[in-house]
């Protein structure tokens, strides 16, 4: 009785079908531009190529754990960019280098803990929130830097420039950090059961509650995460290039939304992995060194990363489909009425 | 047959009652929905609760899992009487007739979900494993439990969601329709999963409008009816007919439906052929004559509902067609339908029936608009007018016509729409649940105003789950069951008793 069971894959078991196949494009680009584009293995370009990384995929992993639940946050790119102003305003004010570094983070926490606040306690939709939140902070952005030139502010203690500049064995130490964190929230999600409570939540929400997960908490911790994680990325980012100014980590909330759902996010909630993040930001990122080496104009970068997302979609919308059975006429939404007679 | 008190289900038991209802009563405002129920279940048995629609078995359902609080009398659980938050709290599972479970999760996470072994803070994702395969072998299902929920059949998901109970270490089981949805396959396995785990020592309490399957499985049977207690029945020797006697006999009341021999030679104005949507109905047949009420009629899971909602478009059918008048509908639309001469009235009054905040006469000119307008603008004068009239036809109690619909009653909120319904002078009328939630009164106006438009040459077909009402008012009755027609009754054959054979028996 129990001998004929049909055992699955390791990929459908651990749900990453989405994820293998965005890894498996990234690589072909990868493989592809190193062969188109002489630049692309010129180490100057593989340390640019990590530095761009390393904060997307700090800030991904903020996304991707609320794509989980279902909810996203718009606010990042700005979190990012106060975060900073926040850290060399300290540093200006000539605070210790400990006291600046948290003082960036506590920025980010505080406005993913309103956030959170608003969506978790006040019901508030999570899309008008952070998207609020995006306008006020970038507005407060511009009354901070009211007054200081466009490069913003541009002299850090040495020991603050270090932080961006460490490498371990040729490789930038804030790069290997980000994958270390991505290690780290992959194991969280898989071993243990506040990361599985967070898959239980996204895909049935009621369910989830009945069985004794608390939603709100969940939800206002994630939002506190996101904003930490977007302000740890701002102030890395900030000690990185040795200047904080208005134009930090601007529109950088869609990329990074973009790339969760190439990612194998979705946000719908109940699906979606670390890894995935991963994958989703190496091929965004991948993509932008690649117009960048191939001298396309940046304003066709847009486009094709928004073509992608798309194609992305409606590829998972017809697989899906197709394994429910459905017929093609009604796959896309297009005349769900018409019936054959 | 053999008519078991209470008192003697528990003599063959020597554990004694493990639950029992003593006096219980709820009402919801105005509605009495139990009156004074009193039974026992006997630890270790399957018990089954039956009833129509309305009999109150989903509030006392409710009651014993805890959720709400009885207005009067005593649970008792084990000889002890709780509180409802004892019993939520308490070893009582119960499974609800909606999946609740997580799709997106693999088969053994949903049986664990918050109790999952672990060690070090860490999942014993090999022990996870294990543990489930070792339920699933138990009952016997061939399944991976590494399987993402989704991709199982909807019986499987559902028997997961039982052992979900199961595990949870509960004493008793409360499954609420755990068949409907199910293929007859499907729900032998859950019957085998029920008796195995009655044999195990779980105590369980089973409702299904299935009656065959009650028949099958239960070991006691208590019937509701109106919101009142009828009978414990002991399942010996008892068959469906006995069963149906005592779930019927509501008062009906007066205005019996009219013959519909004078309407064999009106022309069809409306007809489904061959409908179907993939797991709600199959092969749906009917006709309806001009100057012709047909009900409708479906217990719970039946897919009578899907049926009600594909008629006009609203969830699309996969196959079959639609005629008006001899006419097939190419696009089958609720716009096109419309325009068609068709008119629905939908059954959800709170969440698609009104525009809230909108007043009563723009609620009952919006499906014609057109006609009210000249030049393409709206003429108020010519909307307060139409408003008014029909606020004296339907006898709708409302301030004026500039008034809320917020501000009415849930009957004068029903006429309201069924004014609008009428408003286009529409040929076919399709009623959903005319009279969910309205008073006496209201019901009669509805009723009043159904017959009215049928006495003018309308096709009107009614879908109620309320049996009394079909019953008063259609010249026929189809009736569904397992996603199929199950049969049609006509004029004086037209009893609760041969409606709900047709709707809960077995063939």
């Amino acid at each position: 009785m129990a001998d004929t069971i049909r055992k699955i894959s390791f990929i459908r078991s651990t749900r990453l079908e989405q994820e293998s196949l965005t890894f498996g494009v990234v690589v072909l680009l990868a493989v592809v531009l190193s062969f188109v584009s002489p630049a692309f293995l010129d180490p100057n370009n593989l340390a640019s190529l990590q530095t761009a990384l390393a904060p997307n995929l700090i800030v991904a992993i903020g996304m991707m754990t609320l794509f989980m639940i279902g909810r996203f946050d718009l606010s990042v790119g700005a979190v990012m960019g106060i975060s900073g102003i926040a850290s060399a305003m300290a540093l200006n004010a000539g605070l210790p280098v400990p006291v600046a570094f948290l003082a960036g983070i506590a920025t980010g926490v505080f406005i993913g803990a309103f956030n959170g606040f608003m969506v978790a306690r006040l019901g508030i939709n999570h899309l008008i929130v952070t998207l609020g939140v995006l306008y006020m902070t970038r507005g407060v952005i511009e009354v901070a830097m009211s007054g200081e030139k466009l490069a913003g502010f541009t002299s850090f203690p040495p020991s603050f420039s270090l932080i961006g500049q460490l490498q371990f064995a040729g490789v930038s130490a804030l790069f290997l950090f980000a994958l270390l964190l991505c290690v780290v929230f992959e194991s969280f999600l898989r071993l243990t059961l506040p990361g599985r409570k967070l898959l239980f939540l996204g895909g049935n929400p009621q369910a989830a509650e009945a069985t004794g997960i608390r939603r709100r908490w969940t939800e206002f911790w994630c939002f506190v995460l996101s904003g930490g994680l977007a302000a740890l990325a701002g102030v890395l980012m900030t000690a990185r290039v040795g200047m904080a100014n208005r134009y930090m980590g601007e529109g950088l909330e869609m990329q990074i939304f973009i790339a969760c759902l190439i990612g194998g996010g979705s946000i719908a909630g109940g699906k979606g992995s670390y890894v995935g993040a991963l994958a989703g930001v190496l091929f965004v990122t991948l993509l932008t060194n690649a117009f960048n080496l191939l001298s396309v104009p940046s304003e066709w970068q847009a486009v094709v990363i928004g073509a992608v997302l798309v194609l992305v979609v409606v590829v998972d919308g017809v697989m899906v489909l197709r394994k429910s059975g459905r017929p093609w006429n009604g796959i896309f939404g297009l005349f769900p009425n018409r019936i054959s007679a | 047959m053999t008519i078991a008190q209470p008192a003697r289900a528990e003599g063959a038991k020597p554990a004694g009652a493990i639950l029992e209802l003593r006096n219980v009563s709820k009402s919801y405002g105005a509605v009495r929905a139990l009156r004074g129920v009193s039974f026992r279940v006997a630890r270790g048995e399957i018990h089954a609760i039956l009833g129509e629609n309305g009999a109150g078995k989903s509030t006392t359902l409710k009651i014993i899992n805890g959720e709400i609080e009885p207005d009067e009398g005593e649970v008792l659980v084990g000889g002890a009487v709780t509180l409802a938050r004892d019993r939520k709290a308490g070893d009582i599972a119960m499974v609800h007739q909606e999946l609740a479970v997580f799709s997106n999760m693999s088969v053994a996470e949903n049986i664990f979900v918050g109790r999952m072994p672990r060690r070090n803070g860490r999942i014993d994702i090999a022990r996870l494993h294990a543990r489930a395969a070792e339920l699933l072998r138990l009952f016997g299902l061939n399944i991976d439990t590494r399987e993402i929920l989704r991709s199982l059949t909807p019986g499987q998901q559902q028997i997961v969601e039982i052992l979900r109970a199961v595990e949870s270490d509960a004493s008793l089981l409360i499954l609420d329709e755990p068949t409907s949805g199910l293929n007859n396959h499907e729900a032998e396995t859950l019957l085998s999963l029920i008796r195995r785990l009655r044999d195990g020592g779980h105590t369980i309490l089973y409702v299904s409008h299935r009656l065959h399957e009650v028949l099958d499985v239960a070991d006691h049977i208590t019937v509701l009816r109106d919101g009142q207690y009828v009978e414990t029945l002991a399942n010996d020797g008892i068959n469906e007919g006995d069963l149906i006697r005592r779930m019927v006999g509501r008062d009906l009341g007066p205005g019996v439906a009219a013959n519909s021999a004078m309407l064999a030679d009106a022309p069809v104005a409306f007809a489904v052929r061959g409908l179907s949507m993939a797991g709600q109905f199959h092969d749906m047949q009917l006709e309806v004559r001009q100057g012709e009420i047909v009900g409708v009629f479906g217990l719970e899971g039946s897919g009578a509902e899907q049926f009600s909602q594909a008629i006009f478009g609203i969830v699309p059918p996969s196959s079959g067609r639609i005629e008006l008048n001899g006419r097939p509908i190419r696009d089958l639309s609720p716009a096109s339908l419309m325009h068609s001469g068709m008119s629905y009235l939908n059954g959800n009054r709170k969440e698609a029936g009104l525009y809230m905040e909108r007043s009563v006469a723009e609620n009952i000119s919006a499906p014609i608009l057109d006609r009210l307008s000249r030049w393409g603008l709206v003429d108020r004068r010519k909307v307060l007018e139409r408003a008014q009239e029909d606020i004296r036809r339907f006898a709708i109690r409302v301030p004026g016509p500039e008034g809320l619909p917020q501000q009415l009653s849930g009957g004068n909120q029903q006429k309201v729409m069924v004014s609008a319904c009428l408003a286009t002078d529409p040929k076919v009328i399709v009623l959903n649940e005319p009279t969910r939630g309205v008073d006496v009164g209201a019901k009669a106006e509805v009723h009043e105003a159904a017959r009215a438009e049928a006495a003018k040459g309308k096709a009107l077909l009614v879908f109620s789950s309320d049996l009394p009402e079909l019953l008063r008012l259609a010249h026929r009755i189809v009736i569904m069951r397992s996603n199929r027609l199950a049969g049609e009754i006509r004029g004086v054959e037209m009893t609760e008793e041969a409606v709900m054979a047709l709707a809960a028996g077995d063939r």
